[in-house]
């Protein structure tokens, strides 16, 4: 059998239920485990390193991720496997062998958070946590970094916005206790707390990227390329009342945001025109500042931990432009360097010492060195990567992958012409891709505490 | 001593100054009629401008319907969200000649975009639009051919499932029949690049036109690829520019600077768009800022359709087309030929255009100044541009005579006044972010040569977009400054020094503890013929606010007096002045298309 990782195990917490509750609700052991060894292993073959004799060895999930999310039975592996397969997969013809009523009962569980016979629900007390916009689906979903795994899916229209709410990029608060979220379709701020329950939310036209500010209650929007004309303004909201106001920058279609570390300034860049401002958010004094040669399109920012360098991808140019901050009211250009089509979203590893992004549409992720200001590695066999993030330690590297060129694979036929999207999770060291996790269609923002 | 035109005291006829009905409404509402052609407007070229006070464009998305029936085509054209100008066609199929209707045709609101086509295929044209956000809303003509009556249909348009219609409000779809089945097809282009072609299956229980999903992957188009950039934004339409029977695909979008053609080598049952994209005009392609929504129409009745597009402006700098964005090439027998890049001409300096009068050449009239945000060419700049008063015997004309010398800054602001006691206007001009800058006029009132005062520029406490405005305020001999900025709130600098040499301390920097809400910009007269300044303060959305001086011309209150009766552009700059010399100030604006409106005080 295999080994329930420890470290799952530390994550589990207990979920109350009572004797009555169980008795009318499916138990693991009794009603679900005989179910998915008889029934649902002939569909799982393709899984390896799943094992099914325990609660535990089920929640662990496969070499290739989770296998259930709980309290989504929809997107949970083993439910879609049952339900989603195309008629030329070779896997659908046992799909179809299920019984419906086992199919209800297993679905019934997952719902209910997939508990274990106790009640405990997996990965309650997950805390490293990674939210992924899924944009095409208007879901988030929660990876748990310590396992790299989906451990739950925010269904936003549950929640009363649109199937084209769009959801595009996220911030999370410094001690996990919330997180933002961006809807590009319904022109929408939404404030979550850590049990993903939807505790705010604020108007704003095609909000984009969305950037907390380190040491004051702000947090700052882009907006997205989804108007004709959108708003020449920047918002500031206020987290804890999420108000806000919102702040001239001069130019069209602000995209590109940070907010540097002192917290004064606040970079915003323009897909329009090839300039970016610096704001000095607190005497609303707006400095631009133009690059030369050709149209770069910056996509979004990033910057040292250590708060001395800025990085911005150009959509256009295929370059990675690097600015000397340490003087943050008037950034420097010190290097352009070719890295190829379509740079995304940058971030820096926790040390400073690389930086790595997506290249939209060369299907490969580029890792910089900072040091030596050149391009140390090309990662292959990504699709469309867009959002990028890393582990508070430093050993993984998340890339969004809207894949709606279908360069990704999924490794089962799904019915249906929708591309299903990935998160590729990557070991720093190695920089080996250790997994995709199939989400659905078009993921694009990442954020982490 | 001299004052600005905004300053002199210009009554208001059949005012009161009955306070009963402050809170909703002013006073004294003057009755303004919106003219596009009041008077004759001169360009550079010495031609005068067909449409002078037609606003600007900026985003202009043109199309052309014979909407009356009448055997011509009339102009449409969206430029900014929610609404549609209308232009009849009164001049013939042969030879068109637009006048100027409607900011908004029949009131109606129609989100992003629009496109006019007989959806339920009862004879007349129906009207297809956005409903807020990236949903589609039907307007159904239930008129006649002759006499179009919309009717808004409440709902959705949905497909056959029943479940509503998305297009991403960027992207502009379009219909036609592509398959010559006598079914509308429709199209919606997407952030990708991918075309989603849905096509009609009648109309539901509700008369609402349904469409079924055909594929999401129309004839394999991926426009996306050409252009390396997921960040899109485009805008369809088909035309059989081949003359072989079938629809071919034009496509403007946001990473493109010309128009492409997909051309369509099958046949009008079998449409083949599984062609490399062609720039257009293929004998010289068209380059812009980007962002070209395409249109074809026959403006000459000569058989050929006509190419037309409007600049929405794209990845290439959308301030280089803020001023020629509206493209007209005429058909000729083997091409196509560049007529205009403005196909509508009037006052348009680029965006947020800035209106004031003066009397610049001292010659007893007023002139016209008009800055912008920014110039169209060069990027490092606004600009301030000059329109002399030729007016004679009655008849008013201006005539564009070019730009004057202030460059280094955005968003000039200018004011007028004599502020050093000489007989001749001086100028403050606000800035987007550095200011108030004071130029004294070296020269004369004939021939003014301003000279910047470095060490008389005038601060903001916060914030950016400085308006300023001169005006005695407390009746003591000298002019005194207000100035309006980015956040809504009125700044109050009062002149502690001479009329000689100014000096102008900050009183308040929420004066009155007025907020309009964004982009003040605050005007003196006196509205209510009670002998102090009123103003009024020009403002992003939401028209003109007035307020009314209760107190008295020296010791003046200010109290919310409601709003001018008038549609106003977003970032609106109001100008009144007595332009007809009819005794009562008629109003001008600008506003952020980079044009002016005119409003004819019609009191009297």
């Amino acid at each position: 059998m295999r080994r329930f990782p420890a470290l799952l195990t530390l994550l589990l917490a207990a979920v109350s239920s009572d004797l009555q509750a169980q008795s009318r609700s499916p138990v693991f052991s009794r009603d679900i485990l005989p179910v998915l060894q008889e029934s649902f292993a002939p569909l799982l073959e393709r899984e390896s390193g799943l094992e099914l004799d325990s609660w535990q060895a089920l929640m662990a999930g496969s070499d290739y991720g989770q296998v259930v999310i709980p309290y989504d039975a929809s997107s949970s592996l083993l439910m879609r496997l049952s339900t989603e397969l195309d008629p030329s997969d070779p896997l659908s013809a046992q799909a179809a062998a299920i019984d419906p009523a086992e199919l209800a009962l297993v679905r019934e569980w997952i719902q209910q958070g997939a508990p274990n016979d106790e009640g405990i629900v997996a990965f309650a007390d997950a805390t490293n946590l990674l939210y992924a916009c899924i944009e095409d689906a208007a879901t988030v979903v929660v990876i748990d970094m310590d396992a790299n795994m989906i451990i739950r899916t925010i269904d936003l229209q549950s929640l009363g916005f649109t199937a084209d709410a769009k959801p595009h990029h996220v911030a999370v608060e410094p001690d996990g206790s919330a997180f933002y979220v961006s809807l590009i379709g319904d022109d929408v701020i939404l404030k979550f707390n850590r049990r993903n329950e939807l505790i705010g939310q604020t108007s704003f036209e095609r909000p984009g990227m969305v950037q907390l500010h380190q040491n004051q209650d702000l947090l700052f929007v882009g907006r997205s390329m989804k108007a004709v004309n959108p708003p020449q303004r920047i918002g500031r909201l206020v987290r804890s009342t999420m108000e806000l106001e919102e702040l001239d920058v001069f130019f069209p279609r602000p995209h590109a945001l940070t907010i540097h570390p002192d917290g004064q300034y606040v970079y915003v860049g323009s897909l329009a025109e090839n300039r970016f401002a610096t704001l000095d958010h607190e005497a609303e004094n707006l400095e631009l500042q133009s690059l030369e040669g050709d149209t770069h399109t910056l996509v979004q920012f990033a910057i040292s931990p250590d708060g001395r360098t800025m990085v911005v991808g150009g959509q256009l140019t295929g370059l990675l432009l690097i600015f000397d901050i340490s003087e943050p009211s008037a950034p420097q250009l010190t290097h352009q360097i070719k890295v190829g089509a379509a740079p995304w979203h940058p971030v820096f590893t926790p040390d400073g010492a690389q930086v790595w992004f997506g290249n939209k549409m060369a299907n490969t992720a580029t890792v910089v060195d900072m040091e030596a200001r050149q391009v140390a590695a090309v990662i292959e066999g990504l699709a469309q990567p867009h959002g990028a993030a890393v582990s508070p330690d430093g050993r993984f590297v998340y890339l969004s992958n809207n894949n709606l060129n279908g360069a990704y694979q999924s490794r089962y036929t799904w019915r249906g012409e929708t591309l299903p999207g990935a998160i590729a999770v990557i070991d720093a060291e190695s920089q080996a891709v250790l997994r995709m996790l199939e989400v659905g269609p078009n993921p694009t923002g990442l954020g982490t505490k | 001593m001299r004052y600005g035109p905004l300053v002199l005291l210009i009554a208001l006829v059949g005012c009161s100054t009955s306070k009963t009905t402050l809170e909703t409404m002013p006073v004294c509402p003057p009755e303004f009629r919106q003219e596009v052609y009041p008077f004759a407007v001169i360009g550079s070229d010495g031609s005068a401008l067909n449409h002078p006070f037609f606003g600007g464009f900026n985003l202009p998305r043109p199309q052309f319907a014979d909407i009356d029936a009448d055997g011509d085509l009339d102009l449409f054209v969206q430029e900014v969200t929610g609404y549609v100008k209308f232009f009849e066609n009164t001049g013939t199929p042969l030879e068109h000649e637009f006048v100027w209707r409607s900011d908004r045709y029949e009131g109606l609101d129609v989100g992003e975009w629009f496109r006019m086509v007989d959806l339920d295929r009862d004879g007349d044209l129906d009207i297809l639009a956005e409903t807020p956000y990236s949903y589609m809303r039907l307007f159904r003509n239930d008129g006649t051919p002759e006499a179009p009556a919309f009717t808004t249909m409440i709902d959705s348009l949905r497909g056959a499932d029943g479940s509503p219609l998305f297009a991403d409000r960027q992207n502009i779809p379009t219909l036609t029949d592509i398959d010559c089945d006598e079914q509308l097809d429709l199209f919606i282009g997407r952030v990708d690049g991918t075309v989603l072609r849905y096509e009609s299956i009648g109309n539901d229980d509700h008369g609402l036109p349904r469409f079924s999903l055909v594929t999401q992957r129309f004839e394999d188009i991926e426009i996306v690829n050409q252009f390396m950039s997921l960040h899109g934004a485009n805008a369809l339409v088909f035309h059989d520019v081949d003359a072989d029977g079938d629809q071919d695909l034009f496509w403007g979008d946001f990473f493109e600077p010309g128009v492409l053609l997909i051309p369509n080598t099958g046949t009008c049952a079998v449409p083949n768009l599984r062609n490399e994209p062609i720039p257009f005009p293929i004998s010289d392609p068209v380059k812009t800022s980007g962002y070209n929504a395409p249109i074809f129409a026959d403006l000459n009745a000569d058989g050929t359709e006509d190419f037309l597009f409007g600049v929405l402006g794209g990845a290439f700098n959308p301030h280089r087309s803020s001023v020629e964005n509206f493209y007209f090439y005429s058909t000729t027998q083997d091409d196509l030929e560049l007529r205009s890049t403005t196909f509508l001409q009037g006052i348009d300096v680029g965006s947020d255009s800035y209106p004031i009068f003066a009397d610049l050449d001292a010659d007893g009239d007023e002139d016209l100044v008009v800055a912008n945000k920014i110039s169209e060419t060069n990027f490092d700049t606004g600009q301030v541009y000059y329109f002399e008063n030729l007016s004679e015997s009655g008849t008013v004309q201006f005539q564009k005579q070019g730009l004057l010398p202030f460059t280094g800054h955005f968003h000039f602001a200018p004011a007028f006044g004599d502020l050093d006691a000489d007989g001749d206007l001086d100028m403050l001009t606000g800035t987007w972010n550095k200011g108030m800058l004071y130029w004294r006029n070296e020269g004369t009132a004939q021939a003014a040569d301003f000279v910047q005062v470095e060490n008389m520029t005038v601060q903001l406490t916060r914030g950016s977009n400085s308006s300023p405005v001169l005006v005695d305020i407390d009746a003591d001999g000298d002019l005194d400054l207000f100035a309006g900025e980015s956040s809504g709130d009125l700044n109050f600098f009062r002149n502690t020094g001479s009329t000689e040499v100014p000096s102008f301390e900050l009183v308040s920097d929420k004066f009155a503890d007025i907020d309009v809400g964004r982009r003040s910009v605050p005007r003196f007269a006196d509205l209510d013929q009670d002998g102090d300044y009123d103003m009024i303060v020009g403002r992003e959305f939401d028209g003109v606010a007035v307020y009314l001086n209760v107190g008295t011309a020296r010791e003046p209150t200010f109290e919310a007096s409601g709003t001018l009766d008038i549609r106003m552009p977003v970032y609106g700059v109001p100008a009144l002045v007595d332009i007809d010399h009819d005794g009562d100030l008629d109003l001008f604006t600008g506003g952020i298309s980079g044009g002016l409106l005119f409003f004819r005080n019609t009191a009297r």
